[in-house]
């Protein structure tokens, strides 16, 4: 029998658990035709040879609605449901996948992977060694209020229609976007260790954009709303302000229009947290990834300046700088229970006191540092995607003092102070990068003086961490994150977040975009 | 092979899927689109193999549509339970989807031609065996001067459909392998890159891609330091096509209408007509083209024509869907996913000798739009970047971050090389060109 995405849904939501293990943990497993090809895909790896070998039955649901200025322009969902198996033969990998869910398909995966495990074994200098792992069987999902793919689109594009209404409301707006995507992954990991993992995450992307032009020059100026996507139901798009932040972010747009520009040069720079997390997921959550350290992505995404070797020695940041991963932050995009080797997620330092102390790992990467347990940073988007290691959330610890933006502004003689990400740049060995805003504005003496536009900073990811002289306090720290982090040949999307507090940065070079000087 | 990757099997869920569409509600319109392919890949690194994969499935999209209410919804399961509930799901959004003014009738019937190239029967042959053979070869290509070597082989083989309840069907095979490489030196100061995209296996070299990856790599070993600045440079073939490729993607009839595109005219209008790029550019679409061979009918359904783009210089058309081609009375034509930038006549010789003192660029990495609307983008180089003097190639030197107008590039072109290369795109063949006035606008320690 071929479990359709039909009889899944069915399946969903009663109360009988198969596994013993995952009816004590609120089990959602309730189709026994999971446990046949779950069996069937380990056995028949086990009988090709396979000294390892996993199995994850995935459905990847989205759906999206978007309006552009007073219409609705898209409605529209996408579903992959499959499984894919993963096995190791003398000491390679194989990897591959069926959307039939059912055990002779699944078997034929478990086939086709040894098969390619065994050719890839003849080009092979070290054999895979998984470090140890506790074997869990449990079940984790985001915790919700208002599950989003039970709102009616009508509802949704309502919501949508009064953004856009509201953005169009402001006089000089020409045009608006406004979207929000719901993202649900539901897997079932079982390994030939014996483990057995059901997992739910549900996550939410919110945004529009306002257009204004400027008829007599030809001039275009956007303002995207800053706000975040973050794991959770639909609940959250009241706490994120996304209706009442609309006029503002028209007014903004206007304003950009009529905004000064600036001579390039080197000056303090204030970064709001909607702007910092991207700088932090660009220059610090990339370069910790042990596989672009080793050399893994150096055919694609590049390698990092920050080599095994100088670990523990190298000055990453200024002192007051601790930058942490963690897989278990509420809300945030990467947090789950277990990673896609099942191991059990952590938070862990990757720069302690300006010092470079960590890097993200798997099960067959933990041992090329030294260490003897993973991280759980292995992720793979969807059935038909090799797991490999993704970027946990990556944050900046909130500084010591009770301060905000605003006293890092009055604390600054010639500055300016950037909200929202915009264009985004960096080398593949993550040391050149250049970040845009949404909005900039010019500070001098200690006040925010006027309105600017086309900046942005130019920098040396060490150099820039250095000249870090404040951040702003627990009371001014926020998540926010990127959807769609691309990564890997082929390439796969993980969804990530990234918290910080406003920080201030001495000395950096502003540019300007619309010009061809340096600084 | 599963049943539903055949030609058959395509055949039969796209009627399926609109038959359960018709039975749910006789007035609504459909259309049904669905890739069946098989797909594999290898991936080497640090002179091993590292992970691979093997996918065969169908993923099919159907779009109904209720008056002006439209909503759209995709699967990979393709048995009748799936699809029935999958056009009711689709139907049900529809229903509770508001009007969308911009909607348009679904299109019947279509005549299109063949494209033999499109699909090569060599490339749906390879295994997995195959593809360790290549890394081997790639990584061994590297050995004797003790190169780190990574790499990355994917091919497809399969077949794109379109139906609709007005009775189109469209059909065609369709194929693609991808094979690129980076060699890197042990004291990790030198680097080259290769990668090559092809409808037909026999395109891609991987003797000849592995050995200019692999010299290129010792070339720009231990670079000297060179200061930001404006200069002229060479873009070899990986970097024309990222700027070519940046400039197609701003051809959008309707951005330009509503003034915001780089090809807006100041009070309103379009750039048409205008001569933007020097005439040494002429960019033109043909799917039946041998040197970039593509599907004959784009997205909607509809029947592709060879359209050129930029004809000696002037900006001859941009492309529009059929809603803002019939509100604007302009012509609807597919976008241009497939394109070629017509060759020069200047050998490779001749870019590097007319070079006072400039840049040869191998790879631009992580370009980005700086302002989309007046065609600024952002990148680096990489993977081989060499100082010229005097019309000759002097010696490795440091990366660069770029801050550059697109249109201003191909507007100062000097030359441009005599043959078309292949890119990393299947669809995309460019020449090498010199330009000049590029605004390399800070240092990279990267390499």
């Amino acid at each position: 029998m071929i479990l359709s995405r039909r009889s899944m849904l069915a399946a969903s939501g009663a109360a009988i658990a198969t596994a013993a293990g995952l009816a004590e943990a609120r089990g959602l497993v309730t189709e026994p035709q999971f446990l046949k090809v779950i069996d069937a895909a380990l056995s028949t790896a086990k009988r090709q040879g396979a000294s390892y070998a996993d199995v994850r039955i995935h459905r990847r649901r989205s759906q999206h609605v978007g309006v552009r200025d007073n219409h609705v322009s898209s409605v529209s969902e996408n579903e992959l449901y499959g499984v894919g198996v993963r096995v190791i033969c003398q000491g390679a990998w194989g990897f591959a996948s069926t959307s039939h869910v059912d055990p002779s398909e699944a078997g034929r995966a478990a086939v086709t992977a040894c098969a390619m495990a065994t050719a890839n074994a003849a080009v092979l200098e070290h054999k895979v060694e998984l470090a140890a792992n506790p074997v869990h069987v449990a079940v984790w999902q985001t915790p919700l209020e208002q599950d989003p793919f039970k709102i009616p689109p009508a509802d949704k594009a309502e919501l949508l229609l009064a953004v856009s209404q509201k953005l169009r409301t402001v006089k000089g707006i020409t045009f608006c976007n406004v979207g929000v995507s719901s993202n649900l992954e539901w897997k079932l990991f079982a390994s030939s260790e014996g483990a057995l993992i059901e997992q739910t995450i549900t996550r939410l992307d919110p945004s529009y954009q306002a257009t204004a032009i400027d008829k007599a020059t030809g001039e275009v100026a956007n303002r995207e709303w800053d706000g975040a996507p973050a794991q959770a139901g639909w609940e959250y798009l009241e706490q994120a302000h996304f209706l009442e932040d609309a006029e503002r972010v028209a007014t903004d747009a206007i304003e950009k229009l009529k905004a000064g520009t600036l001579e390039p040069k080197k000056r303090d720079l204030i970064l709001s947290p909607s702007n910092l997390y991207l700088t932090i997921h660009e220059s610090v959550g990339h370069p910790t990834e042990l596989d672009r350290a080793l050399g893994m992505e150096a055919n694609f995404a590049g390698t990092s300046f920050a080599t095994l070797e100088k670990r523990n020695s190298l000055i990453y940041a200024s002192p007051i700088v601790t930058v942490f991963a963690d897989k278990t932050t509420p809300a945030a995009l990467a947090t789950c229970g277990y990673d896609d080797d099942g191991v059990k997620t952590q938070k862990w330092n990757l720069v302690e006191k300006g010092l470079f102390v960590g890097y993200q790992t798997t099960r067959d990467q933990a041992g090329w540092i030294g260490e003897t347990a993973s991280r759980g940073c292995s992720y793979a988007q969807d059935h038909a995607s090799v797991p490999f290691q993704r970027m946990p959330n990556v944050s900046l610890a909130p500084g010591d003092k009770d301060i905000g933006v605003k006293d890092l502004i009055a604390g600054t003689e010639d500055g300016v102070y950037i909200v929202g990400n915009g264009s985004w740049s960096i080398d593949h060995q993550r040391y050149n990068f250049q970040f845009g805003g949404q909005m900039f504005y010019e500070v001098k003496k200690g006040k925010i003086t006027r309105p600017l536009k086309d900046i942005a900073y130019q920098s040396n990811t060490p150099e820039f961490w250095r000249s870090c002289d404040a951040i702003g306090g627990a009371k001014s720290w926020e998540l926010n994150g990127a959807f769609g982090d691309g990564k890997g040949e082929p390439g796969q999307v993980n969804a990530v977040s990234h918290g910080c507090a406003p920080a201030r940065f001495r000395g950096v070079s502003i540019i300007n975009t619309a010009s061809k000087k340096g600084v | 092979m599963p049943s539903t990757t055949t030609e058959k099997g395509v055949r039969d869920a796209m009627q399926r899927v609109l038959g359960f569409v018709r039975a749910a509600d006789p007035k609504a319109e459909a259309s049904v689109s669905v890739t069946a392919e098989h797909r594999a890949n290898t991936r080497f690194a640090r002179n091993e193999i590292t992970t691979s994969g093997d996918r065969e499935e169908l993923s099919l999209t159907l779009t109904v549509g209720l008056g002006l209410r439209r909503a759209s919804a995709s699967t990979n399961q393709v048995d009748d339970a799936s699809l029935k509930e999958l056009a009711e799901r689709s139907l049900g959004m529809a229903r509770l989807s508001p009007e969308n003014p911009e909607t348009m009738p679904v299109l019947g019937p279509q005549t299109y031609g063949k494209s033999p190239l499109a699909f090569d029967a060599e490339i749906a042959k390879l295994d997995a065996l195959a593809r360790a053979k290549v890394a081997e070869q790639v990584i061994d290509t590297g050995k004797p001067s003790e190169l780190q070597v990574a790499g990355f082989l994917e091919h497809s083989a399969g077949l794109f459909g379109r139906a609709t309840s007005a009775g189109l069907l469209a059909m065609h095979p369709m194929s693609w392998a991808s094979l690129s490489m980076t060699a890197r030196t042990k004291d990790g100061t030198g680097s080259g890159h290769e990668a090559n995209d092809s409808r037909r296996w026999k395109d891609l070299d991987v003797t000849a891609m592995a050995t200019r990856a692999c010299a290129t790599s010792v070339a720009s070993k231990q670079p000297k330091k060179l200061d930001a600045g404006h200069y002229t440079v060479v873009l070899a073939p990986l970097a024309s096509a990222e700027f070519a490729g940046s400039f197609v993607s701003l051809l959008d009839a309707r951005a330009a209408d509503e003034g915001r595109s780089a090809f807006a005219k100041k009070g309103g209008g379009t750039r048409e007509k205008e001569k933007l790029v020097n005439e040494l550019v002429t960019i033109r679409s043909d799917w039946s083209a041998a040197e970039a061979p593509g599907l004959p009918f784009d997205a909607e359904g509809l029947p592709l024509k060879p359209i050129t783009w930029v004809d000696k210089g002037v900006l001859t058309l941009l492309p529009a869907n059929r809603y803002w081609a019939q509100k604007q009375s302009r012509l609807a034509t597919n976008y241009p996913s497939a394109y070629v930038m017509d060759k020069g006549a200047s050998s490779h010789e001749a870019l590097i000798k007319g070079v006072k003192r400039g840049v040869l660029i191998s790879r631009f990495w992580y370009t980005r739009w700086l302002d989309e609307e007046t065609a600024m983008l952002t990148g680096l180089t990489r993977d081989g970047t060499f100082l010229i003097e005097n019309g000759e190639i002097v010696g490795p030197i440091n990366n660069f971050r770029f801050n550059q107008s697109v249109v201003e590039t191909l507007k100062n072109i000097e030359a441009v090389e005599s043959k078309l290369s292949l890119t990393d795109n299947a669809d995309v063949r460019v020449p090498e060109f010199r330009t000049n006035d590029f605004f390399l606008a800070s240092t990279s320690e990267a390499v």
